[in-house]
């Protein structure tokens, strides 16, 4: 697999996700929570498409959606999400590592409220399976 | 009811709960979350990638995770930060358990670092498709 050498750093252009209350109680649901307040991995929503979204279409990695196997994921949050707001995130590709058969590829992402300032803040390692 | 920093002690258990993962949260989860990926949503595809059939999302497992998490604190501002570790599939029709232990607490910041894990009974063994994972959390 060949890598354009440009490709760690760069910045994809943010996201902007709307916190409505309809999309939040259907993840809840999805998630299990039962207790009041919007289920902090809400982020994971404005995180994929700001992300691996553009990663899976990204000329210089040749990534195929069907390849990619979630590895790690962190989260810091410095404030709970509500309900009503606007968020927008962006995703910086951080590193891209082969090893072996697989390429290991790490976003960072950073999800800012309406005045700029910082919700969230994501890491994933995603897996990309080779041929063999 | 939520939990109180002095409630906590190092290295004791948390609550565990279980939930099934079934193959419509699976779905709603996809839709909610806008992770469209085949594989966990059609058995031909999760088959071809060498999996029995449908693989939740690895999100899917550490939202619920999360979900158990926020439920035991009783608020979600409670939670400062969570690193998981995905170590094994889950499968649609599998049922997971949550849980953790306190592994310290600083009671300047009353900010408590957790180890928390995803275990699920498969074939009469146990698999952790989330171990050694680590949540900070912060109490009144």
């Amino acid at each position: 697999m060949a890598l354009s050498p440009d490709v760690e750093g760069s910045t994809y252009p943010p996201v902007r996700f709307e916190v409505d209350g309809s999309r939040v109680r259907a993840f809840a649901d999805a998630v299990g929570q039962r207790g009041p307040g919007v289920p902090p991995t809400i982020v994971t929503v404005p995180e994929i498409a700001a992300g691996l979204d553009h990663v899976v279409s990204d000329p210089r990695l040749g990534i195929e959606l069907s390849r990619v196997l979630h590895g790690e994921q962190e989260y810091r949050w410095s404030r709970p999400v509500v309900v009503g707001e606007t968020l927008t995130a962006s995703a910086t590709i951080e590193s891209v590592r082969d090893k072996g058969e697989m390429r290991l590829v790490v976003l960072g992402t950073e999800v800012r409220d309406e005045a700029g300032a910082l919700v969230a803040s994501g890491r994933s390692t995603l897996i990309v399976r080779g041929d063999g | 009811m939520s939990v109180r920093f002095d409630d906590l002690e190092v290295g004791r258990d948390l609550p565990s709960s279980s939930r099934l993962v079934t193959r419509e949260d699976v779905k709603a989860y996809a839709d909610a979350s806008g992770d469209q990926n085949p594989l966990h949503q059609d058995d031909d595809v999760a088959r071809a990638a060498g999996f029995p059939r449908v693989v939740a999302h690895g999100m899917y497992t550490m939202g619920t995770l999360t979900s158990w998490l926020v439920d035991w604190l009783g608020d979600p501002a409670a939670l400062l930060r969570l690193r998981v570790h995905f170590r094994a599939p889950v499968f649609v029709d599998e049922s997971i358990e949550c849980g953790g232990k306190v592994r310290s607490l600083d009671p300047q910041s009353r900010t408590a670092v957790l180890e928390v894990w995803v275990r699920v009974e498969r074939d009469g063994a146990d698999v952790w498709p989330i171990r050694k994972s680590e949540a900070e959390v912060r109490l009144d």
